[in-house]
């Protein structure tokens, strides 16, 4: 059987999302300079714009590269995926252990048990949160101040048991991007204190709803199945994820 | 027949007590290529063995963890969640996820064999047994 599903080895894709997260923060901070206080030069802005355009080339071409690993075949003795031009292979009894991670936790916490999609929403938050502290406080002080204590909220919902804690999550997450878009909107617009209210409270609920909606549903969010497994005599992470479709 | 052979289980409970293959080997009085060979046959067996339960039970699995002797896996026909332990000389033991609720662990039951494994194995100090079954429950889903 050949299913339709991306490949991983080694978390091999998180591990580059984080360091794209943390080569984003880095760049935003030397955009913003804040050495320049104290030297009154500025040189970033120009050497910073051409490196990160390259960056963003060289991560858009890895991710292009990711979806190449789509297919991982299942025979009686052995399964078969791609990695990078050819094909790797693991023997069935050299499995040593399989998790459905969407399925998993009706008591254990979701950090323990989805730590794939938790960490790459946590690097992605910390990094949001570190760009916020560019752009929120020229907004409203007091909107930058209730962003980052929805971030921590965010960060904290991990703790949940992960049956609720992947929607809650979700929800969160959707809520954070929603409460910074309403920000935006509201400097944008000049809305009086009573209108920004019901403006943020309503882009909140209707965020959180969505996220809580698409968490909770197998039709969007596809679920991850994780094997370990010898190859090679070394002991190795297997990551798919994608709908499972027979081909 | 659902167990693992003397020896094999043997040196399967040692690495699960986290013991290494040197200190099995030591402990057994045979040399250290047999230990990673029983090892290595123990947990191609205990797949087998798990395989066959999801077979019987009808089972979708969600977890199999052969290194530590624990399959998870929910019941095609009920939806309900079975969690299945490899216990030393005691062999596979299925506990349905709804004995938290019906609150039945009696002491002559499987249930008990495996809050007594777990006890010792994790040094779960609970007097309630089903605060330490769930201590075992959750330590399942997460190991």
């Amino acid at each position: 059987m050949k299913f339709n599903v991306y490949v991983d080895l080694d978390y091999w894709l998180e591990k580059l999302l984080g360091l794209f997260y943390l080569i984003l923060a880095l760049i935003i901070i030397l955009i913003y300079e804040p050495l320049s206080v104290f030297n009154q030069v500025s040189i970033f802005p120009i050497i910073v714009s051409p490196v990160a355009l390259a960056i963003s080339i060289i991560f858009v071409v890895i991710f292009i590269l990711y979806l190449d690993f789509n297919y991982i075949e299942i025979t009686i003795n052995e399964l078969r995926f791609k990695w990078f031009k050819g094909e790797k292979s693991v023997r069935i009894e050299d499995i040593s252990e399989f998790h459905q991670l969407g399925k998993l936790g009706s008591m254990a916490p979701l950090y323990k048990i989805d730590k794939v999609r938790v960490f790459t929403a946590t690097t992605a938050i910390i990094n949001a949160g570190i760009i916020s502290t560019f752009l929120l406080p020229r907004i409203s002080r007091i909107l930058y101040v209730v962003f980052m204590i929805m971030l921590l909220i965010t960060i904290g919902s991990v703790i949940l048991p992960a049956r609720i804690g992947r929607k809650v999550f979700a929800g969160l997450i959707f809520s954070d991007v929603g409460y910074f878009i309403g920000a935006v909107l509201i400097d944008r617009l000049h809305l009086d204190l009573s209108l920004s209210m019901i403006l943020i409270l309503l882009v909140l609920i209707a965020s959180f709803s969505i996220g809580y909606y698409l968490g909770s549903s197998k039709r969007w969010i596809y679920d991850y199945i994780i094997i370990r497994a010898l190859i090679n005599n070394r002991e190795r992470t297997i990551i798919l994820n994608g709908r499972v479709r027979e081909s | 027949m659902l167990r693992l052979p003397e020896k094999q289980e043997k040196a399967w409970l040692m690495s699960l007590r986290g013991l290494q293959v040197v200190e099995i080997a030591e402990e057994l009085g045979i040399s250290k290529q047999a230990v990673s060979m029983y090892l290595k046959q123990a947990r191609a067996k205990l797949s087998e063995i798990f395989l066959e339960i999801a077979n019987l039970l009808d089972l979708s699995i969600i977890k199999m963890n052969v290194k530590s002797g624990i399959l998870i896996g929910d019941i095609k026909q009920t939806g309900e969640r079975v969690f299945i332990f490899y216990t030393f000389s005691n062999g596979p033991i299925a506990i349905f996820e709804s004995v938290l609720k019906v609150k039945k662990c009696s002491e002559d039951t499987n249930c008990m064999k495996v809050v007594r494994f777990y006890k010792e194995l994790l040094g779960i100090n609970h007097d309630d047994v089903f605060k330490a079954l769930k201590s075992i429950l959750k330590y399942a889903e997460t190991i």
